[in-house]
């Protein structure tokens, strides 16, 4: 049952990631060394004492578990007390929510192309079509959505994948561009606001 | 945080800081989180150790109001020992203070803010 053991500080540990996220670097080290200094001497003084490594496991669990609404806490109170800073309009929570929104159709390309290349969906004359029309329909939105998701952290490289995606992808459907074309557009506009190469209409200063 | 009145402990500060005492006359001036929690457990004949985030978020609010001070070990020594590094608590003169005026009772507790007052 060692397993068990591993999974439960696995949990732990990967709890602990998750709530220090966002936090400064150095409370977030600190704050997972500790845990991890407490698990390993949980874990050394059981095999010293040779108890079983079930029993271990479950005190860890009942640990973690227990201590969840003061990490939660103690998230919020440490997160309040850092200063914020800048929250811009690229950061904000109305294009986080368009980006997923924009993430499921492009998703759904993904899948198409998928389906068209690899398992002969669509109309397409000969293998070598299907495999063809099948990568085109398949890379162009996946270029898009890497590109979208880059465009915060690296927004150059994300914006460029981003035309590049849209516009092949819109161009590639040229028999639809009269839709294709606008919404390609509209995916650029929302990748430069994500990238920040458009004005931050909306910049607020929080106080520190 | 929970509500409550200016200089008084909650049950996890007290348990820490009696337990820190208690290790202190014993020979250990320093602990670490693992450490504590046994030494709670122990004392109190609890089933289980203290859960992480109940003690690791006191240990960080009694080092902020001064009654814990905090030292990190040197990375190499835990390197060398193949763990991770210790972080070494120890009860600061205010931490002894403040559980004195606990363990004394509230009457205690209430006085020493009214004289602190007079004497600043």
């Amino acid at each position: 049952m060692r397993w068990f053991l591993d999974l439960a500080i696995g949990l732990t540990r990967s709890w602990t990631a998750v709530y220090i996220r966002g936090l400064p670097s150095e409370t977030r080290a600190e704050r997972r060394e500790e845990i991890d200094c407490d698990l390993w001497h949980q874990q050394r003084l059981a095999d010293l004492e040779r108890e079983p490594p079930t029993g271990t496991a479950i005190e860890i669990l009942v640990r973690w578990l227990a201590g969840v609404p003061s990490d939660i806490t103690w998230r919020l109170e440490t997160g309040a007390a850092q200063p914020k800073g800048i929250t811009t309009m690229n950061d904000s929570l109305p294009m986080r929510i368009g980006l997923v929104l924009l993430s499921l159709p492009l998703l759904a390309l993904i899948l198409n192309g998928v389906a068209i290349a690899f398992f002969d969906a669509g109309d397409f004359n000969n293998s070598t079509e299907h495999v063809a029309w099948g990568l085109a329909f398949l890379l162009t939105p996946l270029v898009t959505l890497i590109g979208l998701w880059l465009c915060r952290a690296q927004p150059r490289l994300g914006f460029a994948m981003v035309v590049v995606g849209a516009l092949a992808g819109a161009l590639i459907m040229f028999w639809m561009a009269f839709i294709t074309v606008p919404m390609a557009l509209a995916v650029i506009v929302f990748a430069a606001f994500r990238a920040g190469f458009l004005p931050r209409s909306s910049t607020r200063q929080q106080p520190a | 945080m929970p509500r409550r009145k200016a200089g008084t402990l909650l049950p996890i500060e007290l348990s820490i800081l009696d337990s820190a005492i208690y290790m202190r006359v014993r020979g250990a001036p320093y602990f670490h989180g693992f450490m504590i929690a046994k030494e709670i457990k122990e004392r109190e004949n609890a089933r289980l150790l203290t859960a992480h985030g109940t003690l690791y978020k006191a240990l960080d609010r009694m080092e902020k109001s001064g009654l814990l001070t905090s030292e990190w070990e040197d990375p190499v020594a835990a390197a060398n020992e193949g763990r991770p590094r210790r972080r070494f608590y120890s009860v600061t003169a205010a931490g002894e203070a403040a559980l004195v005026r606990a363990r004394a009772g509230p009457e205690l507790a209430a006085i020493e803010p009214k004289r602190r007052l007079a004497t600043q």
